[in-house]
């Protein structure tokens, strides 16, 4: 029998975290003064819960690496054979043996939702906690959902926010959770009420009698009542579909309110009582280590507190932000090593070579060779170097409390996607046992694969080390432009030939990228992690979306490894962009050479296999979405493009015109099946934002290097989409299973090549670089 | 200094080179008001100054004293009940379902509550004009533009 002690009782900061309706532990503020995250950091008083090491399956390691492309395969699968993975689902993850880690039930009837996951913009409070209040028959009324920190007791890896596969893996897990602290409840209100469990009835967050509604408990009456040992219930049965109350249903997100009124607390919002705020002195070229620096002036500087110089890190704390990035620049540093190439060099190493002998087959089969034709279409697609551009700054306060020269404890508040990572980071730093460490997630002012570890918790760390006092370090625009990491370049080299049948006989893809998930383990795991590195040969988040969906005798996708000297990693949808980019690009090119409608086109070359029945229906969809049989108006054309990501399916077509030399991309239509939605206004909302972003990056984003460093400091040398280029967009949800999958990135996949196929519908003009070269329309 | 924010007066001391946004934030604890770019180009950082638009990150703290400043944490009403009454823009954003990460959205409200004042029956692209300097990365921009329209009307109602 299994017999954990199941529920703790209010704690002061949980009934605060209620006051503020929802999100932090320990949170802040009805009077703007006293802002503080954290009134008295309460390290040590809690002890840390621990979960079972069985708790989830979904953790730190090379399993999570490929769960972006689909399926929980190790590296020599994916090397040989990755041809299926795109068919897997992702691994699900166990229910932790302990649901505590999950609620927390309060006498009054207010049930706390921990949800480990982070909210940067997608929704995912408030879908998880959908899932979870309604296996658990909560009141939606009283139920908070409060961010989870890193000593709330789920595993390493849980909390970490990536990959749109956030609902897809903690769906079973959250719903199997509930149903056990529901039926657990069940079985105390049927021993109370005298009768057995199957008379009992679960609605709002009450056990009543089946017969007699007027014999109830509330779930906190039923935990007051109890103090101590649970036993919890055993195969604790899920809900039919029938019977969700929320799930399925578009319910307003708990975040927005907060949003609209200012009272969210992000990163750069987080305050403590007697904060310094922090800055870092920076290398005129990427990757420079500091050989050596001299405080000089700058330590008597009025309202620097203290030039922190150690271990190739030099930086300022001071009683003001503004005096500690003047001082910090300030520092006498000397520089050595780094970037010092400019941007043509990064061109020429992106690229496809013609030496395939470090080329990784990751699609194969017929025989490509054998089937080349004279007639061989050939094209070449590429995509720039980018930044993130999450309009919220890296930021993080940390709060380092020693005791002589031992140090006590670390509180760290940062807007993180990895809230392990930045606990390991800053254990690594500083020399401190992991355990010491608590990171408190904020709200995160978007991520898109940027908020990963890194940096900004450890800078803050070390300044607040030296000076025993909570430090704030929020970076500068510019540091995000020239210091971070980047989107890698990408270059496509696709060759096919389409039959006198009118199919499509050959397919190859040539992908060369910059490295997305292996550059983690080269720049940030040192010589050996990068000798490991190097060894695979092959990144998977460089493949995300590289495997084509068409059926076609013979085919074969090829990826080339890019090695840069600065750090290219996680953007929105990995792969994603790039490579349906050029293939959906390039079908369009083979469609037109067969002289075949587009549309027509992809539903003759589609597998009769599930996920091929699943294309078919989405790219059916769009285009009675888009009424494609029936011309636009005079002076627009239409584009189709579809792919798959995280299992589900988006078909996109985008309506273009062109005035006087500009492209204006009048409506998108969106047609997608996500298995099933949780939130079906939410999921719209993923796709929409996702179209917006690949939009921005059609129009403008492009970074580029001069003497080893970005060119563009701010927005006025990278700008972004704004409000007069958005088009109209029209989503339309599909169901086609009875399990959730992911909606967070897929959305960015189609839309270049639906904008792009459009364009040469319109003006026999090919776009095949992102950003478009749309000088060439005037 | 001093500084009528929200129909409150606060006492500053810092220097006259302080950009707004900071003192705001840092001094002051009002954390609605965002940072975004730090160069008045994103417009997350947008508060009023006697009712019109300002980036405060690029607005000097001095050349705000003794003027009536308003932020995000000032456009809805408390009834004398105590509630919060919200402005037609922030119940529409919520109606709609507007903010993602929600970073930009109070530079979003307040560019747009200034614009109704001024152009209370606008058009859809009067609207994107209006708008054309705030970003949003998340791409929020075609609930914005509805939820804009929806507050129109509601204020218009409400006239």
């Amino acid at each position: 029998m299994l017999i954990v002690s199941l529920f703790r009782l209010s704690s002061k900061n949980i009934n605060r975290a209620i006051t503020n309706h929802h999100f932090f532990q320990d949170p802040t503020m009805s009077e703007p003064i006293q802002n503080n995250v954290n009134e008295e950091p309460d390290f040590g008083k809690r002890p840390k819960a621990k979960s079972s090491r069985r708790t989830f399956l979904i953790s730190a390691g090379v399993g999570v690496l490929v769960v972006g492309i689909g399926g929980k395969l190790g590296w020599e699968y994916l090397r040989k054979n990755v041809t299926a993975i795109a068919e897997k689902r992702a691994p699900s993850a166990k229910v932790p043996d302990e649901p505590f880690a999950w609620f927390t039930v309060n006498a009054d009837n207010t049930i706390v939702f921990h949800v480990p996951k982070i909210e940067m913009g997608q929704g995912i409070h408030t879908s998880l906690a959908q899932i979870a209040a309604d296996e658990l028959d909560a009141d939606w009324n009283t139920f908070h959902v409060v961010q989870a920190d890193t000593a709330q007791g789920f595993d390493g890896g849980t909390q970490n926010t990536f990959g749109s596969v956030s609902v897809a893996a903690l769906y079973a897990p959250i719903r199997e959770a509930s149903a056990t602290v529901r039926e657990t409840l069940r079985q105390a209100a049927a021993r109370r009420l005298n009768t057995t469990a199957e008379n009992i009835v679960a609605k709002n967050s009450v056990m009543a009698l089946r017969t007699d509604a007027t014999k109830r408990l509330t779930y906190g009456e039923l935990v007051a009542g109890q103090q101590g040992k649970w036993t919890l219930a055993k195969n604790a049965p899920l809900k039919a579909a029938k019977d969700f109350t929320m799930i399925g249903k578009s319910i307003p997100r708990v975040d927005i309110r907060d949003k609209v009124t200012g009272r969210a607390i992000y990163g750069l919002d987080a305050r403590l009582p007697n904060m310094l705020y922090g800055a870092v002195a920076r290398a005129p070229r990427y990757g420079a280590k500091l050989k050596s620096a001299q405080a000089g002036e700058v330590a008597t500087m009025k309202g620097v507190v203290k030039v922190v110089i150690e271990n190739g890190f030099a930086g300022v704390v001071a009683e003001r932000r503004s005096i500690a990035r003047a001082a910090a620049a300030l520092i006498q540093c000397e520089w050595e090593g780094g970037v010092t190439q400019s941007q043509d060099a990064f061109d020429a190493l992106t690229h496809v070579p013609d030496d395939k002998n470090n080329a990784v087959a990751i699609q194969e089969h017929g025989s490509v060779g054998e089937h080349r034709a004279e007639r061989d279409v050939i094209a070449q697609y590429k995509t720039s170097i980018a930044v993130h551009a999450h309009l919220e700054p890296q930021a993080a306060l940390a709060d380092v409390r020693i005791k002589g020269k031992i140090v006590e404890g670390i509180t760290i508040f940062a807007s993180t996607q990895t809230p392990s990572m930045v606990c390991s980071m800053v254990a690594e730093a500083l020399g401190v046992d992991k355990e010491k460490i608590i990171v408190k997630p904020t709200y995160s002012g978007g991520g898109f694969g940027r908020r990963m570890g890194f940096d900004v918790g450890v800078e803050a760390a070390l300044l607040s080390r030296a000076v025993g006092k909570p430090v704030h370090v929020g970076w500068t625009r510019e540091e995000e432009m020239r210091y971070g990491f980047y989107r890698p370049p990408t270059h496509h080299v696709l060759r096919g030939n389409v039959g006198s049948d009118g199919k499509i006989a050959t397919f190859e893809h040539e992908i060369a990228s910059g490295d997305v998930l292996l550059s983690f383990a080269s720049f940030a795991g040192g010589a050996v992690a990068g000798a490991v590195a190097d060894a695979f040969g092959v990144d998977p988040g460089a493949l995300v979306g590289a495997l084509s969906e068409y059926d076609v005798p013979h085919l074969r996708v090829l990826s080339h490894r890019v090695k840069l000297p600065f750090l290219t990693a996680s953007w929105r949808g990995l792969g994603l962009m790039p490579n349906v980019f050029a293939r959906e690009s390039f079908i369009d090119e083979l469609a037109h050479s067969a002289k075949k409608d587009p549309m027509q086109f992809r539903l003759e070359h589609l597998p009769d296999t599930e996920l091929g029945r699943r294309y078919r229906a989405a790219l059916e969809q769009v285009k009675k979405m888009s009424a494609w049989n029936t011309p636009p108006e005079v002076g627009r054309a239409r584009g189709v493009a579809f792919c798959l990501q995280a299992h589900t399916v988006a078909a996109q077509v985008a309506e273009v015109s062109v005035t006087d030399g500009r492209l204006k991309v009048h409506r998108v239509w969106a047609a997608v099946d996500p298995g099933m939605a949780v939130n079906p206004n939410g999921a719209i909302a993923q796709m929409q934002g996702a179209i917006v972003m690949g939009l921005s990056s059609i129009f403008h984003e492009k970074i580029s290097f001069k003497n080893g460093i970005a060119e563009a400091k701010n927005f006025d040398d990278y700008p972004l989409l704004t409000l007069p280029q958005v088009p109209d967009i029209t989503v339309e949800l599909m169901t086609s299973s009875d399990v959730p999958h992911g909606m967070g990135e897929v959305g960015i996949g189609p839309i270049a090549a639906a904008v792009g196929n459009a364009l040469f519908a319109l003006t026999g003009k090919r776009m095949r670089e992102l950003p478009f070269a749309l000088e060439a329309l005037a | 200094m001093e500084l009528h924010i929200n129909g409150k007066l606060y006492t500053v001391n810092c220097d006259a080179s302080e950009m707004l946004v900071w003192v705001l934030r840092d001094d002051l604890g009002l954390t609605g008001t965002k940072m975004g770019c730090g160069a008045g180009i994103c417009g997350s950082c947008t508060i009023h100054i006697n009712g019109t638009p300002v980036r405060s990150c690029i607005t000097p703290a001095s050349a705000a004293a003794g003027l009536e400043i308003t932020t995000i944490e000032g456009l809805a009403t408390i009834l004398p009940d105590g509630t919060e009454k919200l402005h037609p823009l922030q119940q529409a954003f919520i109606d709609e379902q507007v903010p993602q990460c929600g970073w930009c959205m109070s530079g979003q409200i307040m560019t747009a509550a200034s614009f109704l004042k001024g152009n209370p029956q606008p058009t859809a692209d009067d609207i994107d004009a209006a708008l054309a300097n705030n970003y949003c990365r998340c791409g929020c921009y075609v609930r914005i533009r509805t939820a804009v329209e929806r507050a129109a009307e509601a204020l218009q109602e409400a006239t």
